[in-house]
């Protein structure tokens, strides 16, 4: 392996090392605004390692993958999202049923147990660490879920969701390198659309609620 | 093959494009007059054994064929009897009439998405169109815009979108397990491929992505850990629209358990994949029955009864014996049009009384013969009465349980069967036989109240005997498992 490919490897190390940082900052931030962005910065990390990944493992339809992430994840979705909050005016701050702290430690342990799994399913001959981007893969699926289950507003369910598809989508990158370009496309393309019926839906639920206490609580 | 798709693509875009309903009416039932025809040419030929070799993205084989016969009834009926009701729907005023061509252009996308579900043999292309048929579902479900109409379709969206997201997360495992054995270039999408090379695939992390796999299209198909959304959002959808997510869609959301279910038993040994399908269906069966007794909601109980009914299919594929998983495979047959029938049947009797609620509804024989009668005829064979071919279904997977040795289970489900037709008995006959009458039912079109009367015949049809082509189906289908009579 040259320092070349060494360099690179550190880097993808690093970079979701810093996706993972991201989604537990997520978990413990309490705005929306905050959360939106975050999933946004997550996304980038994922789009540069990918093309990361595109160079050392040679697979150059990795690149593909990476710029549907910049269209779809770091730009398209997030504008859906603040869209979708501005109109329905949620400033509140987020309320959650286990404290931000307790939240913290939670999700410390679900990461623990991402890697405990890992070693279980993974082995490999890859020419990067595939094992430890399995494990935050799988450990940035389990905390998004933590995020749904966890937080009562509708948008940071949203929130949730999207950071599980981020989960599943950088396991998809790193170990198989990615699907085949055009099941690629499908899934962003779903993913996407889903985020934009779940935005009307919240309008729809908007519309037909008259009680503001309630509105208080989208 | 591709005829399917683009006979749905294009219904889809005349009905959005079209101004004018008559017309609408008629290219769809035409449209779905051609898919049937399209469907019973693909088996013909399959049966003659003159289709040639897959090739390229699409492949049929007896389980395709056997949903794209399901999907066929079911598109032709609901789109027969949406026309009149979504009609009825805004002479109420209750939905803008505007709203009409939009209704069939979804109902359109969700049958195209659930076609091409059924033809792929690319797993990935598989999971794209299960999530296509979530999000023109949910539009449908809220369809009216009414708030409890919305609020169901934001849980059933949310709810199936994380299924479906382990679900993609499996998909990748499977893709993974399949590389392993030969570094990354090796590794497939293609179910036919990855059945073929079953022994080169990394058995550990196999199991792995079955059980996110069970998990996530366990949730679109409605088992119980996972199945919370199903009783709201088919109590509250319209009715044709429950009535095709009761009987189209779950009977897609089966086929792609089928599909995995025959891929990880190659790689797992059929029976690992059996106990747990035979344990997760057991408990959605054991989780729906208490739920069936004590709801009160005509079409709440019918969802319940759908969790019920997924859980029996599930168990007789887990039995992994001959009978149980012709049985569980008839079954899907069976499920998918009762439960169209039943949901269409109840649909009309809230349109004639505007009430939900079993115990306000008594005496409808008296005032709404027709309907009443469809209603009790599909409650009836819902409970697997004998004339009806939901008995034979049940019958041979029970058979196929104790074939098995599963002793306990074949014990449960009995007591379940029977625990669901002494509630359906209270609670219907009262609908139908109770004392005090009323005559204040509202006009019914008499299409709508023919249709699940006519769906009904082939099920009695069915249950006396099975015709020659559909056994073959169903015996190729059950020789994916790779057992034989």
């Amino acid at each position: 392996m040259s320092a070349d490919i060494l360099l690179e490897t550190r880097l993808i190390d690093l970079i979701y090392v810093l996706a993972l940082a991201a989604v537990l900052w997520a978990v413990a931030s309490s705005g929306i605004p905050s959360m939106i962005r975050l999933f946004g910065f997550q996304s980038f990390l994922l789009a540069c390692g990918t093309a990361l990944i595109a160079r050392v493992a040679n697979e150059p339809h990795l690149l593909g993958a990476a710029l549907f992430t910049i269209v779809f994840k770091v730009f398209l979705i997030p504008l859906v999202l603040t869209y979708v909050m501005n109109r329905l005016k949620i400033r509140k701050e987020i309320e959650d049923y286990i404290n931000i702290p307790s939240s913290l430690i939670l999700c410390s342990l679900l990461t623990i147990v991402a890697y405990a799994v890992t070693l279980r399913v993974i082995q490999t001959r890859a020419p990067f660490n595939v094992a430890g981007v399995f494990a935050v893969a799988l450990a940035i699926m389990l905390i998004g879920f933590f995020i749904m289950v966890n937080r009562k507003k509708t948008l940071t369910q949203i929130l949730g969701l999207m950071f599980v598809e981020n989960g599943v989508f950088l396991a998809a990158v790193a170990m198989t390198y990615g699907m085949p370009l055009l099941v690629e496309f499908g899934i962003f393309f779903d993913v996407f659309v889903a985020t934009l019926i779940m935005g009307i839906m919240l309008f729809k639920i908007w519309d037909t609620l008259s009680d503001m206490d309630y509105k208080e609580n989208l | 093959m591709e005829t399917l798709l683009i006979i749905t693509g294009a219904l889809a875009l005349l009905s959005a494009a079209l101004p004018w309903r008559r017309v609408i009416n008629a290219v769809n039932l035409a449209g779905y007059l051609a898919y049937a025809a399209v469907t019973a040419l693909l088996v013909r030929s399959h049966l003659a054994g003159t289709d040639g070799p897959a090739t390229g993205l699409f492949h049929h084989d007896a389980l395709t064929l056997l949903i794209l016969i399901i999907i066929s009834v079911v598109g032709f009926a609901g789109a027969l009897y949406s026309a009149p009701f979504i009609a009825g729907e805004i002479e109420r005023h209750r939905l803008s009439p505007f709203k009409y061509r939009k209704y069939f252009a979804l109902y359109n996308l969700l049958f195209f998405a659930m076609t091409l579900l059924v033809l792929a043999d690319n797993i990935g292309v598989m999971w794209v169109s299960i999530e296509a048929t979530t999000l023109a579902s949910a539009l449908m479900v809220s369809f009216d815009n009414r708030h409890e109409a919305v609020e169901a379709a934001w849980r059933y969206l949310l709810i199936c979108s994380i299924g479906i997201a382990f679900a993609l997360f499996g998909t990748v495992l499977t893709y993974y397990a399949s590389s392993h054995a030969g570094g990354p270039e090796s590794g497939s999408l293609s179910w036919r491929t990855l059945l073929t090379s079953a022994a080169t695939i990394d058995p550990a992390s196999m199991k792995f992505a079955f059980l996110f796999l069970l998990l996530g299209y366990g949730t679109k198909a409605g088992l119980v850990p996972m199945a919370r959304w199903k009783p709201r959002t088919y109590g509250e959808a319209p009715s044709p629209v429950s009535a095709v997510l009761a009987g189209g869609l779950v009977a897609c959301s089966l086929y792609t358990l089928v599909r995995f279910a025959v891929l990880c038993g190659a790689v797992l040994g059929q029976a690992t994949v059996g106990r747990y399908l035979v344990f997760f269906g057991l408990i959605s069966v054991v989780f729906s029955v208490p739920l069936i007794i004590a709801e009160n909601d005509v079409k709440r109980i019918f969802a319940y009864s759908s969790i019920e009914h997924v859980g029996i299919i599930v168990v007789g594929l887990g039995f992994g014996t001959f009978y149980g998983i012709y049985g569980a495979l008839l079954h899907i047959l069976n499920n998918a049009v009762m439960k169209t029938a039943l949901f269409m049947s109840a649909g009309n009797l809230v349109s004639a009384t505007g009430e939900k609620d079993v115990r306000r509804l008594s005496c409808m024989i008296r005032s709404t013969p027709l309907i009443t009668i469809g209603f009790l005829a599909a409650v009836v064979a819902v409970t697997a009465m004998p004339p009806f071919s939901l008995f034979l279904s049940e019958f041979n997977i029970l058979r196929g349980g104790l074939q098995s040795g599963g002793y306990l289970a074949v014990g449960v489900l009995l007591v379940a069967f029977l625990l669901v037709f002494i509630a359906f008995y209270v609670k219907f006959s009262q609908v139908a036989f109770g004392d005090e009458c009323r005559a204040d039912a509202r006009p019914v079109a008499r299409r709508q109240q023919l249709i699940p009367v006519v769906l009904l015949m082939p099920m009695l049809m069915l249950g006396f005997f099975i015709p020659d082509p559909l056994h073959r189906l169903l015996v190729e289908a059950a020789g994916l498992f790779g057992v034989k009579p």
